[in-house]
């Protein structure tokens, strides 16, 4: 096998490997609908994904700086939007238009 | 003294009765759906449900304190003294009052607030007007209870200017507030938290007394003309008004950029890189309307008929503009509609006590 051809099969594995990983991580979807998010609480796992969408009639602008976490969204009716967890911690995700809004996500450890 | 104060926080009964009697509150859960004449041009051809329109509209019975400061005579009779008293300010010469005056529907009828050494201030003075529901405070938001939010004009160098512990002081220095604060906070400190505790109290009993769209919305038909009847579906379809207005309060605490062309940031100023809230400034109660002009956040438009006029095509473009302003398509009549129909929102004016301050 040439190295070249060794370089490629490495590259490939690893992504694949990353995919399988991404893969298996849960995805937590959360909906916004009347000005309210669809659950307050979410408990994820580091490599979860967080997935909000928004149901609603008007326009969500979700943010957060938690733990280490920047979210900075406008989200426009029908939109989704996809979020990896890939840090431990807890964190508030809130709408800056709609401040009533407010979702607690704790990332635990794997 | 206004109502709540001086009885029970219990909104029902300092409201006419009419949805207790037995036939109106038939002919509202029970009466067919009705459409109102000339309001086609509103609702482009669509009928309106006007009961279940009218019902987003009801008003709550009883007034929400929270558990940690419970509602008194005692608290609220402090919270009122302290609210009309000028030494929390470093001047000696501002009360909460001077903002927001009972006799201007708690705003100041100016263009924009006047704070320390008469210095104009960069916002007109909210209302405070049914504020007990309010989820958030002041233009911007900044706060989040009336707990929180009065001891910021207390100590802000261009509003009242007095520093929390220098106030701490001088309200312990006046002896005549000591028998005050220990009946409505027994065993409890004369402090910045027992003194914005009794004001929020106080906040809490101002309440729009029933209006004319009340008595509507509670079934006397005869309570609002034709006109403004109209222009309340016009409100709530075309109008698009009803999308932040929302509710009894005719707000919903949240924030738009609605396409003033001026340099204040808002809300943006607190939340800084998002733009979605850049320019953005909390949706105003409509209550009163008709007695707090000049309008918007700096007073830019002194008529009602101005503000019909100006949302009809919803000033400047930019990003954060909200969605739901642009060109509304309002003929003549429907912003004359408009305008009677947010004209009964005026309600009775509250009657309220100014203290004797104590020495």
């Amino acid at each position: 096998m040439s190295k070249q051809s060794i370089i490629l099969a490495t590259v490939t594995c690893t992504l694949l490997l990353s995919a399988i990983a991404w893969a298996a991580g849960n995805a937590h979807t959360v909906g916004q609908k009347n000005k309210k998010f669809s659950t307050s609480e979410v408990t994820a796992k580091v490599g979860d994904r967080l997935v909000i969408q928004n149901n609603d009639t008007v326009t969500h602008s979700l943010f957060t700086k938690d733990a280490g976490y920047k979210i900075n969204e406008a989200q426009k009716p029908g939109k989704e939007s996809t979020f990896e967890l890939d840090k431990p911690g807890e964190i508030t995700v809130r709408c800056a238009i709609h401040p009533t809004m407010v979702m607690k996500v704790k990332i635990e450890e794997q | 003294m206004n109502a709540p104060e001086r009885k029970s926080p219990n909104i029902v009964n300092r409201r006419p009765s009419s949805l207790h009697t037995p036939k109106l509150c038939f002919l509202l859960l029970f009466g067919a759906a009705l459409t109102l004449p000339g309001a086609a041009s509103a609702t482009k051809g669509k009928k309106t449900d006007l009961h279940a329109l009218k019902a987003q509209y009801k008003r709550p019975k009883t007034i929400p304190h929270p558990e940690n400061n419970a509602y008194t005579k005692e608290r609220s009779d402090l919270g009122r003294t302290l609210y009309f008293d000028p030494r929390l300010s470093r001047s000696g010469l501002l009360s909460c009052a001077t903002c927001h005056n009972p006799a201007f529907s708690f705003g100041d009828g100016l263009p924009k607030g006047i704070g320390h050494g008469m210095k104009e201030l960069d916002r007109r003075s909210p209302t405070l007007l049914n504020l007990a529901w309010a989820t958030s405070m002041f233009w911007d938001g900044r706060a989040t209870t009336l707990e929180e939010q009065a001891l910021s004009p207390i100590q802000s160098t261009v509003e009242m200017n007095l520093p929390l512990h220098e106030m701490e002081k001088r309200i312990q220095n006046i002896k005549g507030y000591a028998p005050l604060f220990s009946a409505a906070y027994p065993g409890e400190k004369i402090d910045r938290h027992t003194v914005t505790k009794a004001i929020a109290v106080y906040e809490r009993t101002i309440v729009s007394p029933t209006a004319p769209f009340d008595r509507w919305i509670q079934g006397d038909e005869s309570a609002i003309s034709k006109s403004a009847q109209r222009g309340f579906v016009i409100f709530n379809t075309s109008g698009k008004c009803s999308q932040c207005h929302a509710g009894w309060r005719f707000t919903d605490d949240a924030f738009y950029d609605i396409g003033l062309d001026d340099e204040d940031l808002g809300r943006g100023h607190i939340l800084p890189g998002i733009e979605a809230v850049e320019h953005a400034f909390k949706t105003p109660t409509l209550r009163d309307a008709e007695r707090r002009g000049p309008f918007m956040h700096a007073g830019s438009l002194t008529t009602l008929e101005e503000v019909v006029e100006y949302y009809n095509h919803g000033g400047i473009k930019r990003p954060s503009r909200s969605e739901h302003i642009g060109d509304l398509g309002l003929s003549p009549q429907d912003r004359k509609d408009l305008v009677a129909f947010l004209k009964t929102l005026t309600s009775p004016p509250i009657s309220t006590e100014i203290p004797i301050l104590p020495h």
